[in-house]
């Protein structure tokens, strides 16, 4: 049973079971309308601009925006984020299902591409890391996801059938992405009290050629959505867990 | 180029596939029946990603059933690409492998297969990640509170509270769980289901009083689509308050008012009855005539109807002298037929004689006056011995019968203007007090006739010539009369031209009142032919006037206009 955001309420997130696919495109579309309006606004509400201080430098702690604040806002984002990741994996199985199946294209385990900064992949690991590592990791990642959305996004412009959704999402998710470094990037200075570690551009690893082989560029397209899902799961979970540390550290480090 | 990619797409998926066996969620591993198959991983399950077992079953291949028979081995890219064994084969649960939070890696994928190490051959195998294989456990603690009971008795609203599954990790963010409530009726099939909850409580509207419910909870990763076990149903009741005491006395006091309120409302109606008649059925007033009474109208005798009404002043003599229609007759005395003229003064002196009975006669030109807004009835007795008198006269006496003659027209007006004054005396014993409208003229002029009391050849005539009026409808309906039932018309007809007939409205000259009179037409069809039924009759026939004639301006008859006319409505 497949699931859909209907509404984008924070606190009161509704699934509706997806049950037919035509009728899923129809209902993504006016459902992302409405989606990317809400969005569109919460952003302004929920993150706004964690640089806009008021009167104040970009780099200065005098901002009043509280790390809490700041927090709950970045979770909430990547809670969304991932959402949309799922919704949009979904759209591009179901283009693949007119096609004959997801599972030719799935990668195998060894096409997401390993990140540049090793990340501790089991619970007990990341508990004992530390807060800096974690969001530096998170940062690390959301720096790296940013382009090969961009370049999924154009990729996906140039498919005969690709579902409106499956373009829109992406496209929203990679704007998501951006404000979420942002805000990332604020958060480490208010907590951390150091300077964001930016990465340089991030070291090109999937393989831009546009393949004139049209099975490889859907292989390629799908591995970026799968991979970029998990990694959103990933980027949620993280940031959850640096939340709790930062409310409440002693019964949030328990391993 | 878009157009291409679809069409490889296209193509290329109806190939054979790169077998990688994967699925997500519950099409991880196929469901098909065991009974078929050989060795075949049966799931793999995480329930707080953290760790994660995978099962297997030996299908019919009963000889690998036993214990070492089949392995698991897997591999992760985490670690290495090589092929490892299972870490922990359960001792308790058949089957079973187990990988406990060293060896698990979220994010990451597995790949597991299922292997016969002597035969070196590989049964089955699945890649997954683990966070896509967790089904959490199922909630516990649940309880439910009574949040209100409606008005009637008949509905209540509870609240169910549970807590997270104590293996999931919920406090420190590490899963984010999202709940299904779901309750229906005890003992009915159909679960009723609530949306998501996020949150670990959750209410209940509008639930039956004296239904048992039963209530059950799941849960799920919050974006997963994998849902784990129903935790243990909670069953909930709640008591119908029977209806308070204080409310049956009211009820019944007030059913008491009502029903004394209903008895006083007929006793006052019975009571009351001829008032409220008078109020709600206001009698509708009779036809009245100022200062007379209706019933002495009715009932009373003729002599005192006679000075009741000749006292009246609305039939004082000078009433008549604005009528116009009246000067049509006149009264020609000086006509040289000495018989009339014999005949008028006898009549005349009769009719002075007659005056002690209050007849107001004038023997002057007001004399044709004969209407029926004459007032005076005369004494039946002395009308009677005036009809005994004239009776050679009296075949036309008896009403306003005019007849049809071939005599001399001038003569026969003249006859029938002087007899009309005559003529009303005794007609006036059988006549009503108020007119009658016989009929309409074409040209839209009312006739008037006199209302006849009981005198039987005047009822014979009425009658034939409703008849015949009937059987004119039938002609005229229709824009042409076929020669038989013309000839109908003319058998119908009694020879004798002088059929008495007792009104009609014949003008000097013109079709019009011919036509659509039928007794006219079936009185001059003696003397033409069928055909000549719509056609104006020839100019001598003479048009035998009544009391009451209408003065109508002749009109040029024609076929056309007889036709037209014919078809007019009466």
């Amino acid at each position: 049973m497949r699931q859909r955001i209907s509404d984008v309420n924070m606190n009161n997130v509704t699934f509706i079971p997806g049950n037919r696919r035509r009728c899923i495109l129809v209902d993504q579309i006016t459902a992302l309308q409405v989606c990317v309006v809400v969005l569109v606004c919460l952003k302004k509400a929920v993150i706004g601009s964690p640089v806009e201080c008021p009167d104040q430098e970009i780099g200065g702690t005098s901002c009043t925006i509280s790390a809490e604040k700041l927090l709950d806002r970045a979770v909430q984002h990547a809670e969304l984020i991932y959402r949309f990741s799922e919704e949009a994996k979904l759209l591009f199985d179901e283009l693949l299902d007119l096609f004959g199946g997801m599972n030719q294209y799935i990668p195998g385990g060894a096409v997401c591409a390993p990140k540049t900064v090793p990340v501790p992949l089991s619970k007990s690991e990341i508990q004992q890391i530390s807060d800096r590592w974690l969001l530096h990791s998170v940062l690390i990642l959301v720096q790296f996801w940013i382009e090969p959305l961009v370049n999924l996004q154009k990729s996906l412009e140039n498919y005969k059938s690709a579902p409106i959704g499956l373009l829109s999402r992406n496209q929203w998710i990679a704007s998501k992405l951006s404000s979420l470094e942002e805000g990332l990037l604020v958060l480490i200075r208010q907590i951390l009290g150091e300077g964001g570690l930016v990465l340089g551009p991030p070291e090109d690893v999937s393989d831009n050629t546009l393949s004139v082989d049209a099975f490889e560029t859907v292989r390629r397209d799908y591995s970026v959505i799968y991979c970029f899902r998990k990694d959103a799961h990933k980027i949620q979970t993280f940031l959850k867990l640096l939340k709790c540390r930062q409310v409440d550290r002693e019964n949030c480090s328990l391993f | 180029m878009a157009h291409s990619l679809s069409l490889r797409l296209l193509y290329l998926g109806l190939m054979c596939g790169k077998g990688l066996v994967f699925a997500q969620g519950s099409e991880l591993f196929s469901q098909a029946s065991d009974a078929n198959k050989g060795p075949h991983l049966t799931g793999c399950r995480s329930s707080e990603q953290v760790t994660f077992r995978c099962w297997w079953s030996s299908g019919t291949f009963q000889n690998l059933s036993e214990p070492g028979a089949l392995r698991i081995f897997y591999q992760t890219k985490a670690l290495s690409s090589d092929w490892y064994e299972c870490p922990d084969y359960t001792q308790t649960v058949k089957n079973e492998c187990y990988f406990n939070k060293t060896f698990t890696r979220i994010w990451t994928s597995y790949c597991i297969q299922l292997r016969s190490v002597p035969q070196n051959t590989t049964y089955d195998e699945a890649c997954f990640t683990v966070e896509n294989i967790v089904y959490p456990d199922p909630p516990v603690g649940l309880n439910w509170t009574l949040l209100n009971v409606s008005r009637s008795g008949l509905h209540f609203d509870v609240l169910v509270r549970w807590t997270p599954p104590p293996s999931a990790d919920v406090k420190t963010g590490w899963m984010s769980l999202v709940y299904q409530l779901q309750y229906r009726v005890k003992n009915n099939t159909y679960w009723e289901m609530q949306e998501l909850e996020s949150g670990t409580q959750q209410s209940i509207y509008g639930l039956h009083t004296d239904k048992e419910y039963e209530v059950r909870v799941r849960c799920k990763m919050s974006a997963f689509n994998n849902f784990g076990e129903f935790s243990d149903s909670v069953f909930l009741q709640v008591a119908q308050i029977p209806s308070k005491e204080s409310t049956f006395p009211m009820a019944l006091v007030l059913s008491f008012i009502l029903i004394g309120v209903v008895i006083l409302l007929i006793f006052i109606v019975i009571s009351q009855q001829q008032r409220l008649m008078v109020i709600f059925l206001p009698p509708i007033p009779a036809p009245k005539i100022k200062g007379i009474d209706p019933e002495l109208l009715k009932n009373g005798k003729l002599d005192q109807l006679d000075s009741l009404l000749s006292s009246h002043d609305m039939y004082k003599p000078d009433f008549y002298h604005e009528d116009p229609w009246v000067e049509f007759i006149q009264l020609d005395i000086d006509d040289p037929a000495d018989k009339k003229n014999s005949d008028t003064q006898h009549l005349l002196g009769l009719s002075h004689s007659g005056s002690s009975h209050n007849l107001n006669l004038k023997n002057d030109d007001d004399s044709g006056r004969a209407s029926c807004y004459d007032p005076e009835i005369p004494d039946p007795e002395d009308l009677a011995s005036l009809l005994h008198n004239h009776s050679e006269q009296g075949e036309h006496q008896h009403s306003l019968v005019s007849r049809s003659s071939s005599a001399n027209p001038d003569f026969q007006q003249e006859s029938e203007v002087v007899e009309t004054p005559i003529q009303t005396q005794p007609s006036w014993v059988n006549m009503d007090f108020y007119a009658q409208v016989s009929d309409f003229t074409p040209a839209g002029e009312v006739m008037l006739s006199p209302g006849q009391l009981n005198t039987s050849p005047e009822k014979k005539k009425k009658e034939e010539e409703n008849e015949k009026k009937i059987q004119f409808q039938l002609v005229s309906d229709g824009a042409y009369t076929s020669e038989t039932t013309a000839r109908q018309f003319s058998a119908d007809v009694p020879s004798s031209p002088g059929p008495e007939q007792e009104y009609q409205a014949f003008p000097t000259q013109g079709v019009e009142g011919n036509l659509w009179n039928g007794d006219y037409l079936v009185s001059v069809n003696d003397s033409q032919t069928p055909y000549l039924l719509l056609e104006p009759p020839p100019a001598p026939v003479l048009p035998p006037i009544s009391d009451y004639t209408v003065a109508e301006p002749p009109s040029k008859s024609s076929f056309i206009a007889a036709y037209g006319l014919s078809a007019q409505p009466r």
